[in-house]
C-alpha cells in the first residue's frame, strides 16, 4: 500500500512539473508559443521527464537491490544471537526470518529470539525505504531545478522528450528478451542446486522415480529416488495418443474447411472450432476426470481390459481434442498457401479433388504441415491442467495406455504445490522438470517456426 | 528435334484432315453478375494450331478455361451455351469434368511443375489414369512424354530430382510432358512463354509445331508475332465478345473489321 | 507406323466406367472424412458444454427449510444486555437444534436426532446469529427462518442422490423420511442461490461461492492489464516502426515467437524462483498473479499489435511525414490511433487467455484456501479457474455441481470478452 501511495505522489509531482514547465517555458518568451523551438507542451513533458525518471529510477533500483541489502544487514545480528552457523544455515536462516515477517500467524508461535530478529529485520527494512523515498525526492528536486534551468527559446525539448520516449519503447521491447534471460537463468540456478544433490545421470537415465518419500530429513528411505526416465515416457504416452488424436481430426478438417467447405460453412464451422480453442484448460481437465475416465473404464471393462481410473487414455483424449483447433487452423494457413496453379495443374490432368489433395496440396504443404505438428507436440507436452487433473502421480514406466501414467507437468505441479521447505532436493527436483521441458519444447518451437517461416517463404 | 518425329507418329497426320473436333456454340461466362465473355460461335479443326489473341482482359483466357471447364472450380463462375467436342457436349448433363480433362489437357501461364521429382512428375497423369500397367510401362511412358517434350536429353540424369529445380523454360517444357503423358485429344496453352525469355521460348514455340501432328492445340497468346509464327488459325477477341476468326494470315494481312486492324496495328491493347 | 508410341500411351487414359466410379467412391470417402473429422470436434464441444450445462444449472439453486426459530431470551442474552458482543456468543447452535427437535413433537430416539440435525446446513446457526445480532429486538420472538438445506438433503431434492440403508448411501430412509414430512408441510422450497454469487470458498459446498474468486480474479487480471498494454503496446510501436533491421531486432522477433509458444508452467516457475523467492512478493497474491500473466501475455499481445500496425498503409505516414511531422508524432497522431482498435482485439483475446489460464497461478500458490475475499494486491486470494481447480478435487456430489457452475461462470466471462472483441473488430474493420 505504501508504494502505491509513493507512486501516486510522485505522478502528482510529475503532473505539476509539467503544467510548471509549460508555463514557466511560455513566461520565458513573453507568452508568444512561435518563439518556442517546440510547442511548450514539449517544454513541460522536458520538466517533468526530468523529475519522474531520477525517481522511478530510483525506486526501482532499491527494489532490486532491497533484497540483497536486507540480508547483508540481518546476517549480521544473525550470528549475534547465533555465532558459528555455516553458509547454507545462513541462508535458511534469513529464509526464515523472511518469511516470518510476512505471515503474521506464523510470527504469533516464533520463539523470542526469532521475534527480536524479525523486529530487526522490520526496522531495517523500514529505515531502508524511508532512505529510499528521501533519496526520490531529493533527485526529483534535483531534477527539477536543473529542467528549469535549461529552459531556453532554443531549448529543442521536442527531440529531447522523444528521445526519452524512444528509450522507454526500447527497454519496453526487451522485456520479452528479459522474460527468456530470466527463465533460462531461474531454471539453471535452481536445476543445479538440484544436481548438487542427485547428479544429472542419475536424474536423467534412472527408472526409478519417488520423490515424495523424502518427506523429512530423519525419515527411513529419506534419499528419495529422482530417476525421470518413467516420468518422461509418461509424458510422451499421453503426447502420443493426443496426437492420434489431434493430428487426424485436426488435419481432415483444415482439408475439408480449406479445399471442400462452402464460403457459409466455413464462416460457421470455423468460428465453432476456435471456441474448442478458447475453453481454458481446467475446463477439458475437469471434464476428463469426470466424464472421460469412467467412461473409458467403462468401456474397457465392458470388453474385459483393466482399465485404470486414471487411464493415460482418458487424459490423452481429451488434450487431444483440446488441440484438434490448433492443428486444424495451423494446418488451414499452410494449406491456404499453396498457390492454386498447382492445384490448377493437377486438376487440368483430370485429377478429382482427393486425388489432388492427397497427392498434390499436401506434398507441397507438407514441411509447413509438420511445423504445425511440432508446434502442436510442444502444447502437448507442456499442458499441464488436464494432466493434473486426469491423469496418475505414480510414476509407472509402460506402455499400456489403460494404465495410469505421471507426466512432467503433473510432477512440478505436484512437487511444488503445498508448502515445503524450498531447498529440499524434492522441490529443487521441479525446477530440473521445468529446464527440461523448457528445453524440449523451445528446441521444437525453434525448429517448427524456422520450417513453417522458410516454407511460408517459398511461396510468397 | 529428330526424336520427337519419330515419337509422334501416333496419330500422325502432318496435314489438317479438316475434321471438326470442338464446336463452340453461344458460349458466355458470368462472374457472379459480371458477363465476361458473350456469345462465342467458333469451330476448331483436327492437327491445327488455333491462336486466341486480344487485349488484357478481353475473355480470350476465360474462354480457354470454358474448354476443359477448369471454370468449374472458380466459385461463382457460370458457363452458358454449349461447346461440342466429337460432336458431344462437355457440357451435358453426363459429363464428368475429370473424364474430360484427362482428354483435354492444359498447360498454364507460370510453368507449375508439382513439388516432386521430374518423374513423378510426369508419371502423375498415367498413374491417375490407370495407364501403366507396370513400372516398366510407367518409364516407357514417361521417356516417351519428355522425348515429345524435348527434355529428355536434359533431364534422363536427374528424373529423380524435383522439377522445381529446372529452368523456367525446362519447367514449361516439364508441364507440357506432363500434359502429354496422358495422351490427350485437345492440349490448352494459356500464354505458355509469357514467363520465358526468348530462347526458351523459340523452343516450345517449335515444340507447338511438332505437336500439332498428334494433338490439337489451341493457344491463348500476347504476342501477335507468336500468333503468326505457330497457328493457321486465328481468333480476335474484344471486350469479351469474339471479334473475328480466320486463317492467321488473312487476320494478319486482309481483317474485316476494324478493331482487329487497329490491335495488330498496335493501336488498341 | 504405330511402332515408337508406347502401349500405355496408345491405349489413352482408362476412363471405364468402372475405374471412374471407383475413383469418385475414394473422392466421396475422402470428403466424409472431412466432414467426419469436422463433426466430431462439434459433437465433442457440445457433449463437452452439455455435460457441464447439465452438472452445473443446478446450482444456481439451492433448497431451504422453514425453520419456526424460538429466539428464547433465556438461552441468547439472559441479562438483557442487548450488547451485540454478548449476544454473538451465545449458543445459537443449541437454539437452532431445540427448533429443530420442535419440527417434531412427537419426540425423536436420541439415536435418530443426529439423522434429523443433519437434514440442516452447519451454517444454519450462523444465520440466526447474524440476524439476531444485527436486531437483537428480536430476542423473545420465534421467527421464521429460511435455513440451506444439509448439502446431502439438496442433492436429494434435486435428485442427484437415492436414499438407502445399504450403510454406504449418504442419505439413509430415516433421514429421507425426516425430509419428506418437511416436504409434506410445505416447509421445503428451491430458492435462488445468492450464497454462491456472495461467498468466498467453503468447505461446505452449500456456503461456497465463486465472489472470492472472482474478486481475485479481476485484481490479477487488472495487475495483469496494468503492465501488459503499455508495454506491450510500446514494444509493438518500437519493432514494427522505429527498430533497424539488424541482429539484435531479429533476437527479439525470434524470442518473441517462441515465447509465446513456451509452456505456461515454465512461466509459473519463472514467477516462484523470481518474484516469489528473489523479490520475496507475497505468496498467493493477485499481484505477483498478475505480473506472471503479464509475461505470458506480452508476447501475444506484442504480436497482435505489430500485425494491427501493419495493418495501416504507408501512404497515412507518408501524409503526415510531408507535413513536417517528426516519426515520433508521425506514429502517435495517425498511425497508432488507426492501430488502436486491432491492439484493443488482440488485448482483449489476451486477456480472454490470461482469464482462463490456471498453471502458473499452482506455482505462485495461488491455490491457497481462502475463506475471505480479498481486499487488496497482496492478500491470499485465488482465480476463476484455480477455484474450479479445487473443488473438482473435493469428493462431494455437491462440489462436482458448484464446480460446473463454476465453469458456466467462467465461460459466461470468456463468451463476454470475446464478443467485445468482435463487435470491437466490426465496428472498426477497415478495408484500405
Amino acid at each position: 500500500m505504501n508504494n502505491l501511495i509513493f507512486i501516486a505522489v510522485v505522478l502528482a509531482i510529475t503532473a505539476l512539473a509539467y503544467h510548471y514547465g509549460r508555463r514557466h517555458a511560455l513566461g520565458v518568451v513573453g507568452g508568444k508559443a512561435r518563439d518556442l523551438h517546440s510547442l511548450p507542451g514539449y517544454y513541460g513533458a522536458y520538466v517533468a521527464l526530468w523529475c519522474l525518471i531520477p525517481a522511478m529510477t530510483c525506486a526501482v533500483l532499491w527494489f532490486l537491490i532491497e533484497p540483497l541489502v536486507l540480508k547483508q544487514m540481518i546476517v549480521g545480528s544473525i550470528l549475534e544471537t547465533r555465532p558459528g552457523l555455516s553458509g547454507d544455515e545462513i541462508g535458511l536462516a534469513v529464509n526464515e526470518i523472511h518469511s516470518l515477517s510476512i505471515n503474521a500467524y506464523a510470527f504469533a508461535s516464533a520463539t523470542a529470539d526469532k521475534k527480536a530478529l524479525v523486529g530487526r529485520y522490520l526496522e531495517i527494512k523500514s529505515i531502508g525505504s524511508i532512505a529510499m523515498v528521501v533519496l526520490a525526492f531529493a533527485l526529483a528536486a534535483a531534477g527539477l531545478y536543473y529542467a528549469r534551468k535549461m529552459i531556453a527559446p532554443r531549448l529543442r525539448a521536442r527531440q529531447a522528450v522523444e528521445k526519452a520516449i524512444m528509450c522507454a519503447m526500447i527497454v519496453c521491447s526487451t522485456i520479452a528478451v528479459l522474460t527468456t534471460i530470466g527463465i533460462v537463468f531461474s531454471l539453471l540456478f535452481e536445476a543445479m542446486r538440484f544436481f548438487a544433490h542427485v547428479s544429472p545421470i542419475d536424474f536423467l537415465f534412472g527408472l526409478q522415480w519417488s520423490p515424495q518419500i523424502a518427506m523429512r530429513s530423519d525419515q527411513v528411505g529419506s534419499s528419495g529416488a529422482f530417476g525421470a526416465v518413467p516420468v518422461f515416457a509418461g509424458t510422451l504416452l499421453i503426447t502420443a495418443i493426443s496426437m492420434a488424436i489431434a493430428v487426424p481430426i485436426g488435419l481432415f478438417s483444415a482439408i475439408y474447411m480449406a479445399e471442400y467447405s462452402s464460403h457459409k460453412f466455413r464462416a460457421w464451422v470455423k468460428p465453432i472450432l476456435e471456441v474448442l480453442a478458447g475453453i481454458p484448460t481446467v475446463v477439458y481437465g475437469f471434464f476428463a476426470a469426470l466424464t472421460m475416465a469412467p467412461f473409458v473404464r467403462d468401456v474397457g471393462q465392458a470388453v474385459g481390459l483393466d482399465v485404470a481410473s486414471e487411464s493415460a487414455l482418458a487424459a490423452g483424449i481429451v488434450m487431444g481434442i483440446m488441440i484438434i483447433p490448433f492443428v486444424s487452423s495451423l494446418s488451414d494457413d499452410v494449406i491456404n498457401a499453396v498457390p492454386q496453379s498447382l492445384r490448377d495443374g493437377a486438376y487440368a490432368m483430370g485429377a478429382t479433388k482427393s486425388e489432388t489433395i492427397r497427392q498434390v496440396v499436401i506434398p507441397a504443404a507438407f514441411p509447413g504441415i509438420v511445423g504445425s505438428i511440432m508446434l502442436a507436440v510442444s502444447r502437448a507436452i507442456g499442458e499441464t491442467m488436464i494432466v493434473v487433473m486426469a491423469a496418475g502421480l505414480a510414476a509407472n514406466l509402460t506402455a499400456n495406455p489403460f494404465a495410469a501414467v505421471t507426466t512432467v507437468t503433473v510432477q512440478i505441479v505436484t512437487l511444488l504445490i503445498g508448502d515445503q521447505e524450498f531447498d529440499s532436493p524434492k522441490t529443487l527436483a521441479a525446477f530440473a522438470l521445468g529446464l527440461v521441458l523448457f528445453v524440449v519444447t523451445l528446441i521444437l518451437n525453434i525448429i517448427a517456426l524456422t520450417v513453417v517461416r522458410r516454407y511460408r517463404e517459398q511461396y510468397e | 528435334m529428330a526424336e520427337i518425329n519419330v515419337a509422334l507418329s501416333a496419330r500422325d497426320s502432318s496435314a489438317p484432315t479438316g475434321k471438326i473436333k470442338l464446336s463452340a456454340r453461344n458460349v458466355g461466362v458470368f462472374y457472379g453478375a459480371a458477363n465476361a465473355l458473350r456469345d462465342v460461335n467458333m469451330d476448331f479443326e483436327e492437327h491445327q494450331v488455333i491462336s486466341l489473341i486480344g487485349p488484357s482482359g478481353c475473355g480470350k483466357s476465360t474462354f480457354l478455361r470454358c474448354i476443359n471447364r477448369m471454370n468449374d472450380t472458380i466459385p461463382g463462375c457460370r458457363v452458358v451455351g454449349s461447346i461440342n467436342m466429337d460432336g458431344t457436349n462437355i457440357y451435358g448433363p453426363d459429363i464428368d469434368p475429370v473424364e474430360l480433362r484427362a482428354r483435354v489437357g492444359m498447360v498454364f501461364q507460370k510453368p507449375n511443375p508439382f513439388p516432386k521429382s521430374i518423374y513423378d512428375n510426369v508419371a502423375y497423369g498415367p498413374r491417375i489414369h490407370g495407364m501403366a500397367a507396370g513400372k516398366a510401362e510407367l518409364d516407357e511412358v514417361v521417356e516417351w512424354a519428355l522425348r515429345s517434350a524435348g527434355l529428355w536429353e536434359e533431364a534422363k540424369d536427374r528424373l529423380q530430382q524435383p522439377g522445381t529445380g529446372l529452368s523456367g523454360g525446362q519447367q514449361q517444357r516439364l508441364c507440357i510432358a506432363r500434359a502429354i503423358a496422358v495422351h490427350p485429344e485437345v492440349i490448352l496453352m494459356d500464354e505458355p512463354c509469357s514467363a520465358l525469355d526468348p530462347i526458351a521460348t523459340a523452343k516450345i514455340e517449335e515444340l507447338i509445331d511438332e505437336l500439332r501432328r498428334s494433338f490439337t492445340i489451341i493457344i491463348v497468346t500476347h504476342s501477335m508475332q507468336q500468333a503468326a509464327r505457330v497457328s493457321q488459325k486465328t481468333a480476335f477477341f474484344h471486350m469479351g465478345n469474339l471479334v473475328e476468326e480466320g486463317p492467321t494470315d488473312v487476320i494478319f494481312t486482309k481483317p474485316h473489321d476494324p478493331r482487329t486492324g487497329a490491335y495488330i496495328t498496335g493501336r488498341i491493347g | 507406323m504405330n511402332s515408337a508410341l508406347p502401349a500405355a500411351v496408345a491405349k489413352g487414359p482408362d476412363l471405364s466406367k468402372a475405374r471412374i466410379k471407383r475413383r469418385y467412391a475414394t473422392e466421396a470417402r475422402f470428403r466424409l472424412y472431412g466432414l467426419g473429422a469436422i463433426t466430431f470436434a462439434i459433437v465433442f464441444l457440445v457433449i463437452l458444454l452439455g455435460t457441464i450445462i447439465s452438472n452445473g444449472y443446478s446450482a444456481f439453486v439451492a433448497t431451504t427449510i422453514a425453520l419456526d426459530v424460538n429466539l428464547d431470551k433465556a438461552a441468547i442474552d439472559p441479562d438483557g444486555t442487548k450488547n451485540p458482543e454478548t449476544i454473538a456468543q451465545a449458543d445459537f447452535r443449541g437454539v437452532v437444534r431445540t427448533s429443530i427437535r420442535s419440527l417434531f413433537p412427537e419426540g425423536t430416539e436420541r439415536s435418530q436426532e443426529r439423522v434429523l440435525f443433519g437434514i440442516f446446513s452447519e451454517g444454519a446457526q450462523y444465520d440466526v446469529q447474524k440476524r439476531v445480532v444485527n436486531n437483537p429486538q428480536l430476542i423473545g420472538t420465534t421467527q421464521r427462518f429460511w435455513v440451506k438445506a444439509a448439502p446431502d438433503i439438496d442433492m436429494l431434492r434435486k435428485g442427484y442422490l437415492v436414499a438407502a440403508d445399504d450403510g454406504t448411501a449418504r442419505v439413509n430412509l430415516t433421514q429421507e423420511g425426516f425430509y419428506k414430512r418437511l416436504e409434506k408441510d410445505g416447509r421445503v422450497r428451491t430458492e435462488f442461490n445468492t450464497t454462491f454469487f456472495t461467498a468466498a470458498d467453503s468447505r461446505e459446498p452449500e456456503q461456497a461461492g465463486v465472489l472470492g474468486a472472482m474478486v481475485g480474479t479481476f485484481m490479477t487480471l487488472g495487475v495483469c492489464l496494468l503492465l501488459v498494454l503499455p508495454i506491450g503496446i510500446a514494444a509493438a510501436i518500437y519493432l514494427e516502426e522505429f527498430a533497424p533491421k539488424n541482429r539484435w531486432t531479429d533476437l527479439i522477433e525470434v524470442n518473441i515467437n517462441n515465447l509465446a509458444a513456451v509452456p505456461s508452467i515454465v512461466f509459473g516457475l519463472l514467477g516462484l524462483a523470481v518474484l516469489l523467492n528473489w523479490f520475496g512478493m507475497p505468496r498467493s497474491a493477485p499481484l505477483a498473479g498478475g505480473v506472471v500473466l503479464a509475461l505470458l501475455v506480452l508476447p501475444t499481445i506484442i504480436i497482435a499489435g505489430r500485425s494491427a500496425l501493419k495493418a495501416v498503409p504507408p501512404s497515412i505516414r507518408e501524409a503526415a511525414l510531408g507535413v513536417g511531422a517528426s516519426h515520433l508524432q508521425t506514429v502517435g497522431h495517425h498511425v497508432l490511433p488507426l492501430a488502436m482498435p486491432g491492439i484493443l482485439t488482440g488485448t482483449i483475446i489476451g486477456m480472454a487467455h490470461a482469464l482462463g489460464e490456471s498453471a502458473p497461478l499452482l506455482m505462485i500458490g495461488m491455490v491457497a484456501f481462502v475463506v475471505d475475499t480479498p481486499t487488496s494486491l497482496t492478500d491470499a486470494s485465488t482465480v476463476l479457474p484455480v477455484q474450479i481447480f479445487l473443488w473438482a478435487d473435493a469428493p462431494e456430489r455437491a462440489f462436482v455441481e458448484r464446480t460446473s457452475a463454476a465453469i458456466m461462470v467462467l465461460l459466461v466471462f470468456l463468451i463476454l470478452m470475446n464478443l467485445v472483441a468482435i463487435l470491437l473488430r466490426r465496428k472498426f474493420e477497415r478495408r484500405w
